[in-house]
């Protein structure tokens, strides 16, 4: 009954393209992740009055880190062709779409860490420092462990924006459901697949934020 | 044995310096509880931070033991602050850990092996009289309960010092008192060498052997806590002092009745030590035809001993051969009328 007025369709492709833009998602969270908390490690460490400070280090990642943020995804793409097709050796499919997305987002998620150890008080480092802990030891047992919560709602809403990210992509020639959407569902008209990709991205959507939530206040023991 | 030599920090913020430590000497004994008092501002936070080196001077050396901190390697000084435990005022505790991988972290930080890490926690969550609460989060814990968890955090490697910086000053005073039992406890028992800093009298009158009395960057007066109660010098000490006597209004109080009681005199008694536990009173009474009024009255105990103020009014026909009996026993007299 449902499916009759969905005449458009193909449940084929439509499992297919969900599974590259779940594909294009996930790869580039894991990447944005290890090079975000790099990132928002150097730009909070480097800050004033922290345990490396040091200004022009500081200013060169911040700026880097701005810059990458301001320029509009689909922009950033294209600036980026070169690059991608140097790296991936294609232009087209789910894997040329990661180096875009990767740096399009990795910069994004090394602010919302340097925020997270922000968060952090103060006297739980100098107490760290204290007992004789190197910045080693405080990165791997205090900076991480107790901004953990905020770690993860932050990779919760980058994840979340890698989705929408993957859609610009895809109209650009990467695949996936956005991919899909536009060449298949507006260029032709039928915009019952529109409709059926934008369910299950918001799908996609609804599960990345409940999960994040969930394992989230899981370790929150304040 | 702690011997800070000339030490000074200045702070620089945009074109104006700050001297929050004023070329300070000071040695510290083995094994002794010794206090540093001062209101905020006086620059004792950092001078505390300067005997592990979490504030670096910006002159002067710290010897600790014999090994001048400020000259040794980033590496040397990591090892040297273990030997060195610390105490905070807000506790400083990781929310993401247990009471047990609380305490476990500094010997974690030490190197210490999985299983002795285990006997040794097991043992200080003991001492501290935390027992049952080893699986409990630092947000389930009452204050006083936080700050049994940081002592014990800051003893688990058999420092050499204890640092306390205001480490009562968020307890209500019950807590407070038994943390300063605790520490009180640990000293004697480990025979520990404790700097405390404080802005509350009765902290260091409690435990402490010897106090420094700190105004802007300046260590003003020090010596036992004894003499510096019995006989301040300085204005800042004296102000301190108060806090706990509340000589003003005993003074007042003394002047009121001597108007009141124009026949006799008004004294006032200062024992110290042993002397505050004698019955001079009774002596008086029984050998002199003297009458005695009770005004007012207070001892105060420390870790040295007592010592306490009395004002009397007495009457009667022998009032100066009862107050030359009290002189040659070694009380302290001071007529108000």
């Amino acid at each position: 009954m449902i499916l009759s007025l969905l005449p458009h369709v193909n449940w084929e492709r439509m499992l297919s393209a969900t599974i590259e833009t779940l594909y294009m998602t996930l790869i580039a969270a894991f990447f944005s992740f290890i090079l975000g908390l790099l990132l928002g490690l150097i730009l909070f460490l480097t800050s004033p009055g922290q345990l490396l400070e040091n200004k022009w280090i500081h200013r060169l990642f911040s700026a880097f880190v701005n810059i990458f943020r301001s320029i509009p995804f689909v922009i950033l793409i294209i600036l980026l062709l070169d690059f991608t097709k140097l790296l991936m050796g294609t232009m087209l499919g789910p894997n040329a779409a990661l180096p875009a997305l990767i740096i399009g987002s990795a910069p994004f998620y090394g602010r919302l860490v340097e925020i997270a150890f922000r968060e952090i008080d103060k006297g739980v480092i100098e107490a760290s420092l204290s007992m004789g802990a190197s910045i080693g030891t405080i990165i791997r047992k205090v900076l991480i462990p107790e901004s953990l919560p905020a770690l993860i709602s932050g990779i919760t809403v980058t994840t979340i924006s890698l989705v929408g990210y993957t859609a610009m992509a895809g109209v650009i020639g990467a695949g996936g459901l956005g991919n899909l959407a536009y060449l298949e569902g507006f260029q032709r008209h039928r915009f019952d697949i529109v409709v059926v990709a934008t369910i299950i991205i918001l799908f996609i959507v609804f599960v990345i934020q409940w999960i994040g939530d969930f394992w989230s206040h899981q370790i929150d023991k304040r | 044995m702690i011997i800070l030599n000339k030490v000074q920090k200045v702070f620089k913020a945009d074109h104006t310096t700050i001297t929050a430590v004023n070329q300070v000497d000071l040695s510290i004994k083995k094994g002794e509880i010794f206090g540093i008092i001062g209101y905020s501002g006086a620059g004792k936070s950092t001078l505390i931070r300067m005997l592990n080196l979490l504030e670096r001077p910006t002159s002067g050396t710290v010897m600790i033991d014999g090994q001048d901190l400020t000259k040794i390697s980033q590496k040397e000084l990591r090892l040297a602050r273990q030997e060195i435990g610390m105490v905070f005022q807000h506790f400083n505790l990781l929310w993401s850990r247990t009471v047990f991988e609380n305490i476990a972290f500094s010997l974690e930080i030490a190197g210490v092996k999985k299983a002795k890490i285990q006997e040794r926690v097991t043992e200080l969550i003991e001492l501290v009289g935390l027992t049952g609460k080893e699986h409990a989060y630092p947000n389930q814990l009452s204050g006083g309960q936080k700050q049994r968890v940081g002592i014990a955090r800051a003893l688990a490697n058999n420092p050499r010092v204890l640092l306390c910086d205001e480490a009562t000053s968020a307890l209500d005073p019950q807590t407070t008192d038994e943390i300063l039992d605790l520490l009180v406890q640990i000293n004697k028992k480990y025979q520990l060498t404790l700097v405390l800093i404080t802005h509350e009298m009765h902290v260091i009158h409690k435990i402490c052997h010897r106090v420094a009395i700190m105004e802007s960057g300046n260590i003003v007066e020090q010596g036992e806590v004894l003499d510096i109660f019995s006989s301040p010098k300085h204005p800042v000490t004296k102000r301190f002092v108060k806090q706990l006597a509340r000589e003003d209004n005993s003074l007042k109080v003394a002047r009121h009745l001597a108007q009141e009681f124009p026949d006799g005199k008004v004294v006032l008694l200062k024992f110290l030590k042993e002397k505050a536990e004698q019955p001079f009173i009774t002596n008086v009474i029984r050998n002199f035809k003297v009458e005695i009024n009770i005004i007012q009255g207070k001892i105060l105990h420390t870790q040295e001993g007592g010592y306490g103020d009395l004002y009397i009014h007495l009457t009667g026909s022998e009032i100066n051969a009862a107050l030359n009996y009290l002189t040659q026993e070694g009380v302290e007299i001071e007529v108000i009328s």
